[in-house]
């Protein structure tokens, strides 16, 4: 893995939770999309993955 | 979440799955993404169960509170196995980092910043200046590139080395709502010379210099960066060099 760039502006001072360390793996899961579909996430051997958690899309 | 969109399809090209996830209902995502034409997963976890399984929920905010449920925004990004390669978490929900230095910092992806913003050639030194993205929102983070490409037979000073020679050095001028992160620079080589005996800390052939760049403010800037170096062959020293680069960067109201 390729060094990362200091974050500009990253609070490390303060604690809060950031979820799965970096080398441990992302649990499963399933969640219905914007059209009402369900999805489910699971590694299949040939895909990357990037998950984005945000605050809300309509505030 | 629009940027990623516009990334689309540098994720589908280098076998990338992308989703995003928040505590908003199905109907909410729809409307988002019908109005910003979002055609990847946007995924609701109305409960915030996966929130919780991956330990980010926001602890900050009261559970009487009309937020509670949201999670501490950020990004993971896992590989083929679903193992976490890495990852950027920010406490404040104003600042991320943009998709393209995502791609390129995380995932490795070369190819996505195409332009070249500004090439300086000094025989026998040609230097090249990008970012990850001419166009910023608040709260963003970029990344600014200084690539030096040094003809065969000379080299650079690095930055850690012995008295009487000029390092290679980027610094910037301050502009206001903008905060620069320290500069990175790449690992130095060795260099003895037998007639002085010394040995000297060196950049030969191509490197990069590189340095995250986080938009705080609402306005468009102009970043102006300053190279300092001193370039020697196995003769003699060049005169030391110093170049100045000015690039405009467009920063873009939030959605």
């Amino acid at each position: 893995m390729t060094e990362k760039l200091p974050n500009a502006g990253d609070p490390s001072s303060e604690e809060f939770p950031q979820g799965p360390e970096i080398g441990t793996q992302v649990p499963v899961f399933t969640l219905a999309n914007q059209h009402g579909n369900p999805v489910t996430y699971q590694p299949d051997g040939k895909h990357k993955a990037l998950f984005l958690f945000h605050r809300s899309a309509s505030w | 979440m629009v940027e990623l969109q516009d990334h689309l399809e540098d994720f589908e090209n280098n076998g990338i799955w992308i989703c995003a996830i928040s505590y908003d209902p199905v109907q909410v995502l729809g409307e988002f993404a019908k109005k910003f034409g979002i055609a990847y997963s946007l995924l609701a976890d109305v409960d915030s169960a996966v929130i919780r399984l991956f330990d980010i929920l926001n602890t900050h905010i009261p559970e009487n509170h009309p937020w509670y449920g949201v999670p501490f925004p950020g990004t993971f990004m896992v590989d083929e196995q679903g193992i976490v390669v890495d990852k950027s978490f920010y406490a404040n929900h104003g600042v991320r980092d943009s998709v393209a230095r995502m791609l390129q910092e995380n995932f490795q992806v070369r190819d996505v910043n195409r332009d070249v913003l500004q090439t300086v050639e000094t025989n026998p030194v040609k230097t090249s200046a990008r970012l990850s993205s001419k166009t910023v929102r608040p709260g963003q983070v970029i990344t600014f590139t200084i690539e030096i490409e040094i003809e065969d037979g000379c080299y650079m000073h690095a930055r850690s080395l012995s008295q009487g020679y000029i390092p290679t050095t980027l610094t910037f001028q301050e502009v206001e709502d903008v905060h620069f992160g320290e500069v990175v620079y790449p690992e130095p080589g060795l260099r003895h010379l037998e007639v002085l005996g010394e040995t000297l800390h060196i950049y030969a052939g191509r490197i990069e210099l590189k340095v995250a760049v986080r938009n705080r403010g609402k306005q468009s800037f102009v970043l102006r960066a300053h190279l300092q170096y001193q370039v020697c062959d196995e003769v003699h020293c060049h005169l030391p060099a110093e170049i100045d680069f000015e690039l405009q960067v467009e920063c873009l109201e939030n959605i």
